[in-house]
């Protein structure tokens, strides 16, 4: 029985940009990239070198707090770079691809074995081939801990955002493999396991799964994000977890287990204004964006997202596509400037506000690019940030508390809510990072709870 | 050939950023090249990282709205200013002679305003090395509207001074501000050149020694009149006075220079509404508080009781600075309660003390600024109250929701 849970708040996003349904193979990338910041609160050591060969599967880093949670190549061929930051931060491991893929063998089980697996024994099984890194658990969106027993699981099946590959498509004739998942994610938790698909779901995959509670999500976005359903579905009780993967990653999970090699095939949507080719990629995990960028987009300073628009990390255009993204979004960058922009009445412009005329004769769909609107100035306005909050937090005070090192007041206020969706800074007419300034809130309790 | 002066002028701007920037000549000038050049032209900087694109609204656009919303007032105001003027001299009252004869009077008041405060502004900004804050176009234009047209223009410097100083910039500038400093402007000139700003002698702009007046000319606004008759004939004795409810409404009574139109006001309260700049909640909260409080007056008044414990709260709405205060001044965000309910509580404490002030004191008749001004201290408070109750609510829910 599938219960169906709108979410009120949010926004829906009028930005031009969305991907035709439809999927095509992309060209083989010739590189891949493994990338620590794509691990929350993941301390990476390094078990590789420069020009070592590696297999795809072949651990690449290792966690310094719990050597048991390893990171694997996501492609077979040489370690061309290992590419470092600030305070040489490890950015990227980049994986030249050389000829055919050859696989670390973690050993195949036909689908009953699998079905038969003890939790332990599964544990085991996806922490060796690092398909452990998969899962992922709220509070705190990191890596799940394998000694913790979640509350629930819950496999998001829904787009991020508009502008997602939608596993109501992906997922079409991958029932089976899908379904071993959704029974293996069953054996991790003594709770539920919730299943989040669009309201309006047909692939079977998604419509005839069982063994879960499924909970059909419609709403603006963020309505499709983890973080959110379980806010509104299965909130994790105080020191508790509830554990999440998104759906291809949980179907990367399931043909790990059956076949016993990592999983590297992903659909991955392109889109944004300045995408000119828009549609789903069937291409690898980590790709280089080139490969899918290249001829699909404009000419011109461009930005390249992996993930969402609202809350994706900003790649450069030789970049990688991060390890749980399923899009890449292309604008341009907005360095124009208006001549008296404020005194306009704004036929084009985007605002969740009324203070355009757009707000009162808008159009459905607006070419933004990466302007930021406006200067950076002090908490003025109120009242527009908790209308956004997808999770019920109000944000500029939740921010206050944090500005203030509170830490009991932020923890009041369910700053471990925060689905990081962006939104709140989307609309601060001061243009405030206030999700970011709430990130660094979460952060500080991780480090010091 | 074909040059885009719009072109030429953002090329010229742009070479002169780097005489600006750090080392540059006019380093410590930067402030004052930032607010000229983004005011011209909307910056370049992008976003630096996620949400990779931005709502258009920002500090500028929302100023300018309030400010846009203000006007009503100030072009109604000036042309009572200019009515009451003539009609105490007894001269023609034509349109455009009050207009023209009330620009006079509010027009060198608003330039003193603006000019005074921006001073103060710049000088903070180019010390403190941040920006101009746009929120100073709001309070040197609200401040001078809430003075009488009598007003020397030298306490309209003094009292802009002291609001931007000390009621903005030593909090840090505007966004710490805990009052609003347009009315702690107002509040300095009040409590320091009293003669200047209450009293029947000040609402109209004529010199009582040059000009000839004509006979019965009074001066005092409709407020001082109720506050001074006895017993429930309260509405009576405005009548007699000469003030009508249509006159209250239009704003053809004495009064503060802005504060006598509540049609303007609510001109532009729907400005404000209609475009979310203002708080709804804020105004329709206020006006509920007094008309509630109003009413509790009514009933209290003994047939020994100031005239003003019997006025209808309608009256009060329409009279002395409360449309102006309510629309304008108590939604100023930054001093105002910033949560929802937060606001209508605050909004209801102020209208009900207003009219408390009103009624109780009848010596000094206008309680709107000191209401507000009260209120913005509570303001914290009131958050802080709200909140808990937030936070008790998420820890139930969260109890409740759990499988
Ligand atoms: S606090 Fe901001 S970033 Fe976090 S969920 Fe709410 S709107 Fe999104």
């Amino acid at each position: 029985m599938a219960s169906t849970i709108s979410i009120r708040r949010g926004l829906d996003l009028k930005i031009a940009g969305r991907p035709a349904y439809k999927i095509v193979d992309a060209p083989r990338p010739a590189r891949t990239a493994l990338q620590p910041g794509d691990f929350r609160y993941f301390r990476p050591r390094l078990l590789v070198r420069e020009g070592d060969a590696v297999k795809a599967g072949t651990p690449l880093l290792e966690s310094k707090d719990d050597a048991r949670v390893v990171l694997v190549s996501p492609a077979s061929g040489t370690i061309e770079q290992i590419h470092r930051g600030e305070r040489r931060k490890l950015l990227e491991i980049v994986v030249a691809l050389a000829g055919e893929d050859a696989f670390e063998e973690f050993g195949a089980l036909d689908d009953s074995d699998a079905r038969a697996l003890t939790r332990e024994a599964l544990v085991e099984k996806l922490l060796k081939g690092g398909a452990w890194s998969l899962i992922r658990r709220r509070p705190f969106a990191c890596i799940a801990n394998p000694d913790e027993r979640p509350q629930s699981v819950l496999i998001c099946a829904t787009p991020q955002d508009a502008f997602d590959a939608d596993p109501d498509l992906v997922l079409r004739g991958e029932e089976k493999d899908f379904q071993l998942g959704l029974d293996l994610a069953a054996k991790l938790t003594d709770g539920p396991v919730f299943l989040a698909v669009p309201a309006n779901a047909v692939s079977p995959a998604l419509t005839a799964a069982t063994g879960v509670r499924t909970l059909r999500f419609s709403g603006p976005y963020p309505a499709g994000d983890p973080a959110v359903q379980i806010y509104h579905a299965c909130p994790p009780k105080a020191k508790e977890s509830v554990w999440y993967l998104r759906a291809q990653d949980l179907l990367a999970l399931a043909r790990f287990v059956r076949t016993g090699r990592v999983s590297p095939e992903r659909v991955v949507a392109l889109g944004g204004p300045a995408a000119t080719e828009r549609q789903l990629f069937r291409t690898r995990l980590g790709a280089s964006a080139q490969s899918l960028t290249e001829g699909r987009c404009e000419p011109g300073e461009l930005r390249l997202v992996s993930g969402s628009v609202m809350n994706g990390r900003k790649i450069p255009r030789t970049g990688f596509i991060g390890f749980y993204d399923t899009a890449l979004f292309a604008l341009k960058e907005g360095r124009e400037r208006e001549f008296l922009s404020f005194f306009r009445p704004g036929l084009d412009k985007y605002t969740v506000s009324s203070t355009c005329l757009s707000s009162f004769l808008g159009k459905a769909e607006y070419a933004l690019d990466t302007n930021l609107q406006g200067s950076l100035r002090n908490f003025v306005q109120s009242g527009i940030y908790e209308d956004v909050c997808p999770v019920g937090i109000w944000p500029d005070q939740t921010a206050k508390a944090v500005m203030a090192g509170d830490i009991e007041e932020m923890e009041k206020h369910g700053i471990l809510d925060c689905a990081d969706c962006g939104l709140c800074t989307f609309v601060c007419p001061s243009k405030i990072e206030v999700g970011a300034i709430l990130r660094r809130g979460i952060d500080l309790i991780r480090k010091e709870g | 050939m074909n040059v885009n002066p719009i072109k030429l002028l953002e090329e010229k701007l742009e070479a002169a950023r780097p005489l600006f920037e750090k080392g540059g000549k006019f380093e410590i000038f930067f402030p004052l090249y930032e607010a000229k050049e983004t005011f011209l032209f909307s910056p370049a900087t992008v976003t630096a990282a996620g949400p990779h694109v931005r709502d258009a609204l920002d500090m500028k656009r929302l100023m300018i709205l309030v400010v846009v919303a203000i006007l009503p007032t100030f072009f109604a105001g000036s042309y009572n200013v200019g009515l009451q003027a003539l009609a105490a001299q007894g001269l023609p009252t034509d349109p455009v002679s009050c207009m023209l004869k009330g620009l006079m009077a509010t027009v060198p008041i608003v330039i003193v305003s603006y000019a005074a405060g921006g001073i103060w502004e710049v000088l903070f900004a180019v010390v403190r090395r941040h920006e101009i804050n746009e929120g100073f176009l709001v309070t040197g234009l609200l401040f001078p509207l809430t003075l009488p047209p009598s007003i020397p223009l030298w306490m309209v410097a003094l009292g802009i001074s002291f609001g931007v100083v000390l009621g903005k910039e030593v909090f840090g500038g505007t966004g710490m501000n805990v009052l609003n400093p347009a009315l702690t402007a107002r509040a300095f000139v009040f409590f320091a050149y009293p003669a200047a700003i209450s009293g029947d002698k000040v609402w109209t702009w004529v010199n009582p020694a040059k000009d000839k007046l004509v006979d019965g000319y009074s001066g005092a606004t409709p407020l001082l009149v109720a506050a001074g008759s006895k017993g429930p004939q309260v509405v009576a004795a405005l009548t007699d006075a000469g003030f009508t409810m249509k006159q209250a409404f239009l704003g053809s009574i004495p009064g503060s220079i802005g504060e006598t139109s509540t049609l303007a006001c609510l001109a532009g309260a729907y400005i404000l509404v209609a475009t979310g700049v203002g708080s709804w909640r804020i105004m329709v909260s206020c006006v509920a508080g007094a008309l509630g409080m109003a009413v509790v007056m009514n009933a209290a008044a003994g047939p020994e009781s100031a005239g003003i414990m019997f006025l209808p709260g309608v009256w009060h709405l329409m009279l002395g600075g409360f449309m102006f205060g309510t629309v304008f001044m108590a939604t100023d965000p930054v001093s105002a309660a910033r949560t929802k309910r937060g606001k209508v509580i605050y909004g209801l404490l102020i209208g009900a003390l207003v009219i408390l002030i009103r009624t109780v004191n009848p010596a000094y008749p206008e309680g709107m600024m000191l209401a507000i001004l009260f209120l913005n201290i509570l303001a914290p408070l009131i958050d802080y109250a709200v909140m808990q109750g937030h936070f008790a609510k998420r820890k139930a829910w969260r109890g409740a929701s759990n499988v």
